[in-house]
């Protein structure tokens, strides 16, 4: 249960959120195919019987598409408003959300953009979560 | 065993869809099954299944629904708490109906959302799933702030203008061309005019979606009764399912996106236009997408009809905001849908109230919204679940 607005972690997802602690971006994969996937499964998607691992991944990628918030609908995220989630494809092809802060300001990432992931703390108490931010130059 | 042809729909009923925050849920339950028994001039002892659409806590389960209505289902069912099913449960009647597991099934659709907070919010008994493992059911991720049904389907519009480089302005043909229908059907809940002007100006909610392109979650209930073809009578004017199919899943799916094109890692290959025309439905029916006389499409989102009449091949995919135009889906028009004003302006009724009115139009019931010579017609959802049923005659 998450009444403080926290994901659930637990074995399945584990390594993913202590790669967070560390300001790593770490996702399962499968050993078969050796191609990174993400929600996290038991199963790889595409190989039977494959062995499923986790590994850090490069945290570049390029925004697909956004969703700006206009409407908040939970009191903690008030304060950050007008944030956007946006829509990261990683070079291997996996695609993550990501906060994105200040949605319309000059140095918010837009769609097409190259990002850089990294975990930040977004309300009190928190966990570092996934967030993108534009890559300068 | 085909199914197609082997059930009809025999009787409809609904509640009112107004606000009701001082009604229980199975008020408005029991006045769409009285409605529906009334509509098939059938007794509640004539039930013999049972299959809710939606359960708790926004509804009743189905063992509080035989309870409290005096039922003794011999077969029930229910599905999950959000929308889709509609075709799905529809589908489950028919096969239990065709292989006599039952005789009369009634399927109900009853919910009340006015005495809880909006989906996404913290008093909002779906709170916890933005949370869980995976994501939630709209691919929610509420330790990110991505919390409510929008989101997803903003983002999954976003990324589909972006790939066939569309103006976003094209979709208000959808929302304004089903409001006008709504402004034709005494029990819509949106019956003011809305204008083009008004559709731009509205407030965003989460951008690139603005506030008529969200459908106004409300209480309502609906109730169909299924039985074999052949115990159907003439009074009962029946509709008969010629074809169906049920939800699809995997990774190339998410609910508020074509095929291919959704959140998270989809591979982005759509249906080419023959896999889309070769869609179950239409297999089981031996039809064909021009064939249908009138359409309902699920809508919670004004996207969402695009994605559908792509997916099942009324165009090629990228094309849908295009084939929209020019009141193509307006009454008049070439391929008329969500007649009585669908899910944005009608009533979200989880797609119910357009199933019903493509059962009253084939009946020949619509009134001033009378599509002339109704005699196919098309539920279509994104995700799979589907329809073509058939009036008299088919």
């Amino acid at each position: 249960m998450s009444d403080d607005l926290q994901p659930i972690i637990n074995d399945l997802n584990a390594p993913f959120w202590a790669g967070a602690r560390e300001g790593k971006l770490v996702l399962p994969y499968c050993v078969a195919t050796q191609r990174p996937f993400w929600p996290p499964s038991p199963m790889s998607p595409w190989a039977e019987h494959a062995a499923i691992g986790w590994r850090e991944a490069p945290a570049r990628g390029v925004v697909r598409a956004m969703g700006v918030y206009r409407r908040v609908f939970l009191k903690a995220f008030e304060p950050l408003a007008p944030y956007a989630i946006a829509l990261v494809e990683l070079a291997e092809n996996v695609r993550l959300h990501a906060h994105v802060a200040d949605a319309h300001g000059a140095n918010a990432p837009k769609v097409g953009d190259a990002v850089r992931l990294h975990f930040r703390v977004l309300i009190e108490s928190g966990q570092p979560v996934l967030c993108a931010e534009r890559v300068r130059g | 065993m085909s199914l197609s042809g082997k059930a009809s729909i025999v009787g409809v009923g609904a509640s009112s869809f107004a606000r009701q925050p001082e009604k229980s849920v199975l008020q408005l339950a029991g006045d769409a099954l009285k409605g529906a028994l009334a509509d098939a001039q059938l007794e509640r002892g004539a039930i013999d299944g049972l299959i809710v659409q939606i359960g708790s806590p926004r509804g009743a389960d189905y063992d509080t629904v035989a309870q409290a209505f005096g039922l003794s289902p011999k077969f029930c069912s229910q599905t999950w708490s959000h929308g889709r099913f509609t075709a799905s449960v529809l589908t489950q009647a028919a096969m239990v109906v065709t292989s006599g597991m039952a005789t009369r099934v009634a399927c109900l659709m009853a919910m009340k959302n006015s005495d809880i907070g909006r989906m996404g919010e913290a008093n909002n008994p779906f709170f916890y799933e933005q949370f869980r493992e995976g994501g939630g059911p709209h691919a929610e991720e509420g330790h990110l702030g991505m919390t409510s049904p929008v989101a997803g389907a903003a983002m999954a519009f976003d990324l589909y203008c972006r790939r066939y480089k569309k103006d976003r302005e094209l979709l208000a043909a959808i929302p304004l061309t089903f409001r006008r229908h709504a402004r034709m059907t005494s029990d819509a809940v949106a019956r003011d005019e809305l204008t083009e002007a008004m559709y731009r100006e509205a407030r965003p909610i989460i951008e690139p979606l603005r506030l008529y392109d969200c459908s106004l979650v409300g209480d309502g209930a609906v109730c169909m009764i299924v039985t074999k073809r052949e115990l159907a009578t003439p009074a009962q004017r029946p509709v008969t399912i010629l074809g169906a199919q049920g939800l699809q899943a995997g990774r190339d799916t998410f609910i508020f996106a074509p095929r291919g094109l959704g959140m998270w890692q989809q591979s982005e290959q759509r249906l080419t236009l023959k896999q889309a025309r070769a869609q179950d439905v239409y297999g089981m029916a031996g039809m064909a997408p021009e064939q249908m006389d009138v359409l309902g499409l699920y809508d919670s989102f004004s996207p969402l009809p695009i994605y559908a009449l792509e997916d099942f091949g009324f165009c090629e995919a990228g094309e849908g905001l295009d084939y929209v135009q020019d009141d193509r889906l307006a009454l008049g028009g070439k391929q008329p849908a969500n007649t009585a004003g669908g899910q944005l302006s009608q009533a979200q009724v989880n797609g119910w109230g357009q199933v019903r009115e493509l059962v009253t139009q084939l009946r020949g019931e619509a009134g001033t919204r009378q599509v002339a010579n109704a005699r196919s017609a098309m539920w279509a959802s994104i995700g799979g679940d589907a329809l073509i049923l058939g009036g008299a005659g088919a």
